[in-house]
């Protein structure tokens, strides 16, 4: 068993917790562990992004700097840091970056880190848990855990903005991606293309113009319905809560529109490897995957509620 | 022996970080030296008659000139030399100017490096020994690679002064890229009509061999002297004997995509490339065909009326010398597929600018109808991309292919002409007009014919419905721009192709960054290659406009004609020489030299065979790389022995 620090992030304990249950279910069929980091902070999210102060950069360098004393403990850790929140994912890898090209904002950062006994290094890689899941594991080896192929699920992968941006935390080609198209396929379930794969959510607009939000939901679903899909399949929790939630909110307006249910990577993962249905958190989603699932004989008609 | 030494001013060039005086100075008291002497500009008139009045009254025989760079000046002062009567490989020259004054800033110190320089190349100079270049015979026959525009007219300017012409084209017609295009810009000239005579004019030539359907695979020799293997590919049928009736085409059983319709058409396994085509004669495509050997289908054999098909035709290996070789093996459009953004390849109605090429053609696959490839409509609105994958170095071509922005408008312009009620809609970065009559055939697009221009880069295309969404920006107004097109036409960058990429292997010719081979001088040099003998036309060595290519092929052809014009080439005297005592037949010197000009020879000794290392004289370049290599000394560089250079070593350690 390989043993990997993980970083959960907020919304993997929050919003998202059918995201961590799977992957940590899957993982462990995959041989590989996902042990969450002791006394994890905030990756430090869009302030590093949208401010140069340095101050902004000390959240995510001491994530890596605790990630680095935590694989010290592990046993077979490669030097690699795992998220599952793209966000997250993309914000150590931008830090991560910046202060390897750049020694004197590491000092600045490292004196700062002093007060809580750490220093970083540079010597930690972040990954994405989809980079180990086709790097490390393979998808070949993850064909050979499915003991319930998704026969029936026409998912269209949706990655959105951070799998891909910017250029230095980008997981896959920016404009060509294959990593979830992959996936979905080495589940059995079929692959729907969408030429809006990452056409942006509408992010942060949800707090004050939902407005924006619910146009961009709309073009995003209705370019995937067109094309066949009945789910989608995503790797970021606004992502997620942006189209589930909207989608809710557009169908109670309009007879007409026909939602579809939001899937995270892991949890097709978690159905097709025959885990229990439970640690999915179907509940907590606003569109019910259930129904589609149960329609598809995929799940049982036990109950699972 | 006397030494004559001049020091060049060069104006304040050199003299301003110089103190040419005391540079002066410094030689006179130097075993051998005459005279030496300062002088504003050594290569002017009056400089060159102070070192001829010199030589005449001091009764020099040697000179050392202090200046520029030997690659300016040495010819200027050798020839000096060479009128005198003087060897001319005992002129040395010293580089103060590009190695010395321009690169320091400190008087002083450049002082200091300039006498160093020069002490080394007054002890050097008493020992050189005067050398007598060779002489080689000259083929007076060319061999012109690749059949397009540049090709052809390189063949036909080398053919009208009277030279055997070889014309070696990979593809079974000549005509290449251009015999694909509809019309030309800016004068909108039908392209297979101003083409096809010069086409013609290559077929009936005397002095003209068109090898069509054949490869180049194999080049030896060098400049005056080259050995040529060609392979001519088998065709399957005679083109005496075929009528071009084009009985054999409706019975093939086999359909492929036309290549001369970028694939929008289909065509038959015999096929004509196309109705002008030079040679004029069907041709069997041997991947396509059901099986030649074992016969498999043989259904045009049946129909063949004159009896052309032969299907036991075989290539042939044609080994031919050459005097010169022009490369004209052109360019390819940049594979758009690469551009993921665009969806070329994915979305239907996102075509390349060879393909729109093909739908306005009258002969093309629509019969010169304006329709989409999706559905066959006519498209009512048609968006053109610019620099679709060219001038964005990040990740694709980072240069500017030059002909696309007034492609894109002439297919604009087309578009409007064919489809009255129809919007042509172009997004720019720049538009570069920079040719003869190029602006105002812009202006008359989009003044007089209603091409409507944006400038600002598209982002994404996105299939919707029967259309394209256009997502992109109007950077003049600082608006996004979504709009939807029927048809939406990427104008591609130029690559080098295929082709060029083998020959310029082949060859051993150096390649830019951006795999265009490359000129000998950028400037001065356009056509030359480093390697002399060989010539480039056309789009091998960069994008070209048809014009441009043209009069870039006549250049090859003239600079061709200046080695086959010549009954005997002088070869360099500073190259390669073997002491066939020391050598001892390791065959390093073999391995290291760039040129394969040294091979290793038997040779009796003694009643014993031995190998020994022989420098072929007119291949090797002087580059010295095989006398750094043998581990016995025995090989000396002519101009440069190892006594030489140790002189110069011990002059400027020697403070």
């Amino acid at each position: 068993m390989v043993q990997y620090s993980y970083f959960p992030g907020c919304n993997l304990k929050t919003n998202a917790k059918g995201f961590e249950e799977t992957a940590i279910a899957v993982s462990k069929k995959l041989n590989v562990e996902l042990v969450e980091i002791p006394n994890w902070n905030c990756c430090g999210t869009v302030h590093t992004m949208t401010s140069d102060n340095i101050m902004k950069r000390i959240a995510p360098v001491r994530v890596l700097s605790r990630s680095k004393k935590h694989i010290e403990t592990l046993e077979e850790s490669p030097n690699q840091v795992v998220t599952l929140c793209s966000m997250c994912n993309s914000t150590l890898k931008i830090v991560s970056k910046e202060v390897s090209d750049n020694q004197d904002t590491l000092d600045k950062i490292n004196y700062q880190l002093e007060d809580d006994e750490l220093t970083y290094e540079n010597d930690i890689e972040v990954k994405h848990f989809l980079e180990i899941l086709r790097d490390s594991v393979g998808y070949e080896g993850i064909s050979k855990k499915v003991v319930k192929p998704l026969k029936g699920l026409k998912v269209s992968p949706y990655y959105g903005c951070m799998l891909l941006h910017p250029e230095e935390a980008k997981i896959d080609d920016e404009e060509m991606p294959d990593v979830l198209e992959s996936l979905v396929e080495s589940l059995g379930a079929e692959l729907v293309m969408s030429p809006l794969f990452k056409y942006c959510c509408g992010s942060y607009h949800i707090v004050d113009q939902e407005n924006i939000v619910s146009s961009q939901v709309e073009k995003i679903v209705e370019a995937a319905t067109r094309r066949g899909a009945n789910a989608l399949v995503v790797a970021c929790p606004l992502c997620s809560y942006n189209i589930d939630q909207q989608q809710k909110a557009m169908a109670k307006e309009s007879a007409g529109f026909k939602p579809i249910p939001i899937f995270y990577f892991t949890q097709l993962m978690a159905l097709a490897m025959g885990e229990p249905v439970k640690i999915n958190h179907f509940k907590e989603h606003f569109i019910n995957p259930e129904p589609l699932l149960k329609e598809l004989g995929l799940i049982g008609r036990k109950k699972t509620k | 022996m006397k030494i004559g030494v001049y020091i060049c001013e060069c104006g304040s060039n050199i003299a301003g970080t110089v103190d040419t005086e005391k540079v002066a100075q410094s030689a006179e008291p130097l075993p051998k030296v005459a005279v030496s002497r300062v002088y504003r500009y050594a290569c002017s008139e009056p400089g060159q008659n102070l070192i001829t009045q010199d030589i005449e009254e001091l009764g020099l025989d040697r000179v050392i000139v202090a200046a520029c760079s030997p690659s300016m000046h040495e010819p200027t002062f050798r020839a000096l030399l060479r009128e005198k009567g003087l060897n001319p490989y005992l002129l040395e020259m010293v580089n103060i100017r590009e190695q010395c004054s321009w690169v320091h800033s400190d008087k002083d110190q450049a002082t200091d490096k300039a006498i160093s320089l020069l002490t080394s190349a007054i002890l050097r100079n008493t020992l050189m020994k005067p050398l007598t270049p060779k002489k080689v015979g000259v083929i007076n026959k060319a061999l012109v690679i690749g059949g397009g525009i540049a090709g052809i007219q390189s063949a036909l300017d080398l053919a009208e002064v009277g030279y055997q012409t070889y014309l070696v084209e990979k593809t079974p017609s000549i005509g290449g890229k251009m015999a694909q295009l509809d019309k030309t810009f800016p004068t909108l000239d039908c392209s297979a009509c101003i083409l096809s005579p010069k086409m013609v004019d290559v077929g009936r030539h005397p002095n003209i061999t068109l090898l069509a359907n054949s490869e180049v695979i194999e080049v030896d020799g060098y400049v005056g002297n080259f050995n040529v293997k060609i392979r001519k590919k088998a065709t399957y049928v005679d083109p005496v004997k075929c009528t071009l009736c084009d009985e054999c085409v409706p019975v093939c059983p086999v359909i492929v995509h036309d290549e001369y319709n970028a694939d929008l058409s289909p065509r038959r396994a015999i096929y004509i490339p196309f109705p002008q085509a030079v040679p004029a004669t069907y041709i069997i495509d041997e991947e396509a065909c059901l099986g030649i050997d074992p016969l498999i289908c043989a259904k045009c054999r049946d129909v063949c009326g004159p009896d052309a098909i032969d299907f036991d035709m075989k290539p042939e290996i044609i080994e031919e010398e050459f005097g010169a070789i022009i490369v004209a093996t052109g360019y390819e459009p940049y594979p758009i597929e690469n551009i993921g953004e665009y969806g070329y390849g994915t979305i239907h109605n996102v075509i390349s600018g060879l393909e729109f090429e093909r739908i306005i053609s009258a002969s093309g696959p629509t019969d010169g109808v304006v329709r989409r490839p999706s559905d066959g409509k006519v498209p009512k609105t048609v968006v053109f991309i610019h620099c679709a994958g060219s001038r964005d170095p990040a990740k694709h071509l980072p240069y500017c292919s030059k002909v696309c922005c007034m492609y894109s408008t002439k297919h604009a312009l087309q578009y409007r002409h064919l489809v009255h009620d129809g919007t042509a809609v172009n997004f720019y970065i720049d538009i570069r007009t920079a040719g003869k009559d190029f602006e105002e055939f812009y202006q008359r697009a989009a003044e007089e014919d209603g091409v409507i221009y944006i400038k600002g880069k598209v982002s994404e295309l996105i299939e919707d419905g029967d259309q394209v969404l256009v997502r992109g920006v109007n950077t003049l107004t600082s608006e996004t721009v979504e709009m939807h097109a029927d048809l939406v036409v990427l104008a591609t960058g130029l690559i080098p192709s295929e082709g060029t990429r083998q020959i310029a292997k082949m060859l051993k010719l150096p390649v830019d960054s951006t795999g265009f081979i490359r000129e000998a001088h950028p400037k001065l040099k356009p056509v030359d290659t480093v390697i002399s003998g060989v010539f480039l036309a056309g789009t091998a060595s960069g994008p070209k406009d048809i014009p441009e290519t043209v009069s870039h092929a006549s250049g090859a052809a003239s600079r061709a004609s200046t080695i086959l014009a010549q009954k005997e080439l002088e070869i360099e005297a500073t190259i390669a020489n073997v002491n066939e005592i020391l050598c001892r037949g390791c065959g390093m010197c073999v391995d290291s030299c760039p040129y394969s000009a040294i091979e290793l020879v038997a040779k009796n000794s003694f009643g014993h065979t031995i190998k020994v290392a022989s420098v072929n004289e007119a291949l090797c370049k002087g580059c010295g790389t095989c006398s750094a290599t043998c581990l016995n000394g025995a090989i000396n560089h002519l101009g440069y022995t190892d006594s030489q250079i140790l002189a110069q070593i011990q002059a400027l350690g020697g403070k």
